[in-house]
């Protein structure tokens, strides 16, 4: 490609990239943003003066921990599936692979109406361990997708090979798994942290509306007209997620893995 | 995984309900004033609410809350949720036999007929209350929901009315009647819209009365007979008056919300909202510009009430009734209605709380951004039975919105 096109591609991503960003940022800030105007009649933090009083720093919080701890349990979960599925191969595989695609492919709205009944009949009606449960399953779908992908292209002779070499079942753990699945773990938690993070029926019905994620909040300022209080929790909810790519991209960048 | 989620109930014992089984509000209510404060202190009571406007979420979490805490020992916690969403969380906790996780709800018109329907509220308890004796008990408006009487069942909280909202400065004579509104509309094409929510509706029946004769017509529980005598008048206005709408009646706004965008950057010369009080709140926050004021058409606007309920199933009705007892008190009833809180009207009726308080409501009155509280209530209309409403609704996606062909 010519240096022309690229760089004009390249400023294009940029703007398509920053222009939503900036104008979330006037709308923050903005007080009377009518048509025709470009830029705001006035200027308030009134938004953010609210961010003080713990409303949408509570939303944070909850969003944050959720989200880790969707992550940490889907990504527990979804290695030895992934592990296993790889390894069963032909018809299992496939039918193993279905399976895991189920709770990714079905809204999460039709997702939440079914687990609803089976939480409340536990007495888990409205709590975060619901919503943390609720949220388990489709992110446990994708990482265990994402993991059968890692462990097929994985060699399983290294394991062997190590084995050979005299290496305890432990030694295999440490010096061989551990560092070939490492870039994979760090994407797999950051990846299960955004599934999370985004999800907002799964959080609604099941949470009974007590559970507050920040995702929760910009819904429900959107729908309310409340177009300042959404922008700035639309601010916030772009920065963890920009975070959680960065470290999982920073760790891709540092870590070389040789998959044959 | 079932043994592990039982481990994870463990963990949360709160939340598992079980044990004794709670206190029925009647019952409750049957105490002493005094008892009720007793069982209410040192609990936590889940309220099931409307979270989306940042002023009321203010007016809950930073002064309700710690006014709570402090008078009466009782936490406050909010949870989302209207209408619909408390309707068939109460049917699935039901169904399940879980312990309620609502002690408090803010419910009206069909959610209250359809909570009736199955036995889903708790009480009679209101009329228990020591503030309700201060209730304007002789208000239909606000006694009965959508002509359903409250009997007890749900407490009356916030009083509001239906209003247009137009531009003094793009419209500085806006039509004053139903009738002028129409040639208003064929004068102005592409001007004019509603949406299609429970304000929308409101409009259309506003409407619905002025082309029959008013609200009386529709009193009294519904009625086919007089539905489909009256109906068609509607249905033959709007059809003559829907290729002047907004994209010729193609497309209406989804929600209040999506109306005001409209009206505020200028598509549309018109906006309207369930409360008119709130109109001088929306252009206080930038919502609407400056210029934005209230308009009631001499037809008549219908008024309404907003009430709150105990779900047959809660857990800690005493707790309710304490925060239901301190919503209802002057003090909290007058930050509600100031125009820099919420602009919520009071179910209160002034004249029976002492000359210090009168004072303070007058001067609420008085608020230069306000409409004359003489004209609104000269022009006040009361809600007619839930059907009517529904009726309205289904023969408008049939006969309007179905016809745009979407």
């Amino acid at each position: 490609m010519s240096e022309r096109p690229r760089v004009l591609l390249l400023a294009g991503l940029t703007l398509t990239a920053l222009l939503p960003l900036a104008a979330l940022l006037l709308a923050a800030f903005g007080m009377r943003w009518f048509f025709p105007s470009l830029l705001p009649e006035a200027w308030t933090a009134e938004s953010w003066r609210d961010l003080g009083g713990g409303r949408l720093l509570t939303a944070l919080v909850e969003s944050i921990g959720l989200g880790l701890a969707v992550g940490v349990g889907a990504t527990a979960l979804a290695v030895p599936i992934g592990r296993a599925l790889a390894r069963a191969g032909g018809g299992l595989e496939r039918l193993g692979a279905a399976a895991a695609f189920l709770p990714v492919a079905v809204p999460p709205i039709a997702l939440a109406a079914g687990l609803q009944l089976a939480l409340l009949r536990l007495g888990l009606g409205g709590t975060r361990t619901a919503v943390f449960l609720g949220h388990l399953v489709p992110a446990t779908g994708y990482l265990s997708l994402y993991f059968l992908g890692v462990f097929r292209l994985l060699d399983p002779d290294y394991e062997a090979t190590a084995r050979t070499l005299g290496a305890t079942p432990r030694q295999v753990l440490q010096r061989v798994l551990a560092p070939l699945l490492a870039r994979p773990l760090r994407e797999a938690l950051a990846l299960g942290f955004l599934i999370s993070w985004a999800q907002v029926p799964l959080t609604l019905v099941l949470g009974g509306g007590r559970v507050r994620t920040l995702a929760v909040e910009v819904v429900a300022y959107v729908q309310a007209g409340q177009d300042r209080h959404a922008a700035t929790a639309g601010l916030l909810l772009v920065i963890p997620a920009v975070l959680a790519l960065a470290i999982a991209r920073r760790s891709a960048d540092r870590t070389t893995v040789v998959m044959t | 995984m079932r043994s592990s989620l039982i481990a994870l109930c463990a963990v949360t014992v709160a939340a598992c309900g079980g044990g004794t089984p709670a206190p029925r509000a009647a019952d409750v209510a049957a105490l002493p004033w005094d008892s009720v404060e007793a069982l209410a202190r040192g609990t936590t009571v889940t309220w099931r609410m409307w979270r989306g406007d940042p002023s009321i979420n203010r007016y809950v979490d930073d002064w309700i809350t710690p006014r709570l805490a402090a008078c009466c020992g009782v936490t406050l916690r909010t949870a989302e949720g209207q209408g619909p969403d408390i309707l068939q969380q109460l049917r699935l906790e039901t169904a399940a036999g879980a312990a309620g996780t609502t002690d408090l709800a803010w419910i009206n018109g069909e959610t209250f007929a359809a909570l009736q329907r199955d036995s889903l509220l708790g009480g009679p308890w209101a009329h228990r209350l020591p503030s309700a004796q201060s209730l304007d008990s002789a208000s239909a408006i606000i006694m009965r929901d959508f002509e359903r009487p409250t009997e007890g069942f749900e407490m009356p909280w916030g009083r509001v009315q239906f209003a247009l909202v137009y531009d003094s400065l793009r419209t500085p004579s806006p039509p004053r009647s139903v009738s002028a509104l129409a040639e208003w509309i064929r004068a102005h094409p592409g001007r004019f819209t509603h949406d299609q929510g429970f304000t929308g509706t409101t409009f259309l029946k506003v409407v619905l009365y002025a082309l029959n004769g008013g609200v009386g017509t529709f009193q009294g529980g519904f009625d086919a007979a007089t539905w489909d005598r009256t109906a068609p008048r509607l249905f033959t206005w709007l059809e003559a008056l829907v290729p002047s709408f907004w994209r010729e009646g193609r497309a209406y706004p989804q929600s209040v919300a999506d109306l005001d965008r409209l009206f505020a950057n200028g598509e549309v010369d018109f906006a309207m909202g369930n409360n008119h009080l709130g109109v001088a709140t929306k252009v206080r926050r930038g919502t609407y510009p400056a210029s934005a004021r209230v308009l009631m058409l001499d037809d008549g606007m219908i008024a309404n009430t907003h009430y709150l309920g105990i779900p047959s199933n809660a857990t800690n009705p005493a707790g309710a009734m304490v925060v239901a007892n301190f919503l209802l008190s002057p003090a909290a009833q007058y930050e509600k209605q100031r125009v820099e809180v919420w602009a919520d009207g009071t179910v209160l009726d002034i004249n029976k709380l002492d000359t210090e308080w009168q004072a303070r409501f007058a001067a609420l009155a008085a608020d230069p951004l306000g409409f004359p509280d003489s004209v609104a209530a000269r022009l006040a209309v009361p809600e007619v039975a839930a059907e009517w409403h529904d009726r309205v609704v289904s023969e408008w996606r049939r006969r309007i919105r179905g016809r745009a062909g979407e």
